[in-house]
């Protein structure tokens, strides 16, 4: 990692981290990137794997998404995470493709950056200012833009632990399966008798970063929980008309502000049947 | 621009090159060794005509470099082909013919037997999953999916769903 971070700072802006490739090899191929030096990262050991660490589970940048959907750490402590995988493209690119390399690319319409931002995942980095770290929130800034500085390398990701009766809902609309979703969400909630609490939603592929917005939250818990679940749709389409939610080749941003509704509801349902 | 050097096992053969480093995968088996099977198709990881194994799990050859075989086990079809591993996959695609123009066949061959040693069980549903990241332009894929299915049953896999 010493040797990858030194040949960075002697190419700068010219040099790129190489993950998994999957995004970033295309974009060379179709000339989109013309990096002058690609820095491989796939034999940095310290890279690699999943382990627990106290309360968090902590991925290294390098673990390939296949890697991810088949640790028994994972199945155990964060299976939100398996389920939401299967949405991600497909069997040849999740063997290669790497979680710190989704993360670092910030599509908006990925699957992990929405899943860090829902877990409230701490973004570990290593680069001139030494180590340092940040929350998702802050580290997403934008289309395929971060926090991370020209010198920066992605280390890991810690993602606390949830509590054992946490329930998840993974719902992604895609024309086919694996491809970027046109509308999806994530959501995380505990039930306690009948009552939804804790409720964490995380929109995404609908605007220029995954969204999680409290004003849906609130509004879709303190529904769920008098009676007006059915209402949910309207009420957080309603919520997204003041929200930057971006077309795509498909789907308008109105078409986009309804499925987010709808999916939303689908969520909170599932979340209160499972 | 440097060559690199790079040792792999190739089929099963030691083998040594040196490359450019910006020398695909893809290109570097099918022009230095002649290896016709995966095909370069849209070049940018969709299609998956390009598909090879690579210390045991399949990946996009045209989404790698060559000097990131450097030290690897690459297999592609020519490889399962000779070793046999596959005979039973190729006879089903041969009577089911399940392809036209076989341009993809190759990656839906390499892609079919990733899925049949790994699954436990098996569906319609799961095979089309499965070789969702593989493009065929021509069959409509169902003649591929019979394929796999009746392979999955004669391997000892339960084929699960309505249409079993």
């Amino acid at each position: 990692m010493v040797e990858a971070l030194a040949v960075k700072r002697k190419w700068g802006d010219a040099g790129r981290f190489l993950a998994g490739g999957q995004s970033l090899i295309p974009a060379v191929n179709l000339r989109l990137n013309a990096s002058s030096c690609l820095i491989d990262l796939n034999r940095v050991e310290e890279l690699r794997g999943i382990r627990r660490s106290d309360n968090h589970v902590v991925i290294g940048a390098m673990a390939t998404h296949a890697e991810v959907m088949e640790s028994a750490l994972i199945a155990e402590t964060l299976p939100i995470l398996r389920e939401a995988g299967t949405h991600l493209a497909h069997t040849a690119i999740r063997n290669r493709g790497t979680f710190g390399g989704s993360l670092a690319l910030a599509d908006p319409a990925a699957e992990w950056p929405a899943a860090c931002l829902l877990l409230d995942a701490e973004i570990r980095i290593i680069g001139d200012q030494g180590s340092w770290s940040c929350p998702t929130s802050d580290f997403l800034q934008g289309l395929y833009t971060t926090r991370l500085g020209e010198n920066d390398l992605l280390e890991s990701v810690a993602i606390p632990i949830p509590a054992a009766n946490e329930r998840y809902a993974v719902i992604e609309l895609a024309r086919r399966r694996g491809d970027f979703a046109v509308a999806a969400v994530l959501a995380r909630g505990q039930v306690v008798g009948a009552r939804l609490e804790k409720l964490a939603i995380v929109l995404f592929g609908v605007s220029d970063r995954p969204l999680r917005l409290a004003a849906v939250e609130s509004t879709a818990e303190a529904m769920a929980n008098s009676g007006q679940s059915e209402g949910i749709s309207d009420a957080v389409r309603d919520l997204l008309a003041s929200v930057h939610i971006v077309a795509d080749l498909t789907h308008s941003v109105q078409a986009k502000r309804h499925l987010c509704g709808v999916l939303v509801r689908r969520a909170v349902h599932q979340l209160l049947s499972a | 621009m440097d060559q690199v050097t790079v040792r792999l096992s190739l089929n099963g053969a030691e083998v040594e090159a040196s490359v450019e480093p910006r020398m695909h995968a893809i290109d570097f088996l099918r022009e230095r060794y002649e290896l016709s099977s995966p095909r370069v198709g849209c070049e940018h990881g969709v299609c998956g005509a390009c598909t090879i194994r690579v210390s045991g799990r399949i990946v996009r050859g045209c989404l790698l470099l060559a000097v990131q075989l450097d030290g690897a086990d690459v297999q592609t079809l020519e490889g399962l082909t000779a070793a046999g591993e596959i005979a039973d996959l190729q006879q089903a695609f041969h009577e089911r013919n399940a392809m036209q123009c076989g341009y993809c066949t190759s990656g839906m061959l390499m892609a079919s037997q990733e899925y049949l040693q790994t699954a436990t069980s098996c569906s319609r549903e799961a095979i089309r999953e499965h070789l969702s990241g593989n493009y065929c332009r021509c069959t409509g894929y169902e003649a591929i999916v019979d394929a796999v299915a009746k392979v999955a049953v004669s391997r000892g896999l339960k084929l699960l769903g309505d249409n079993a």
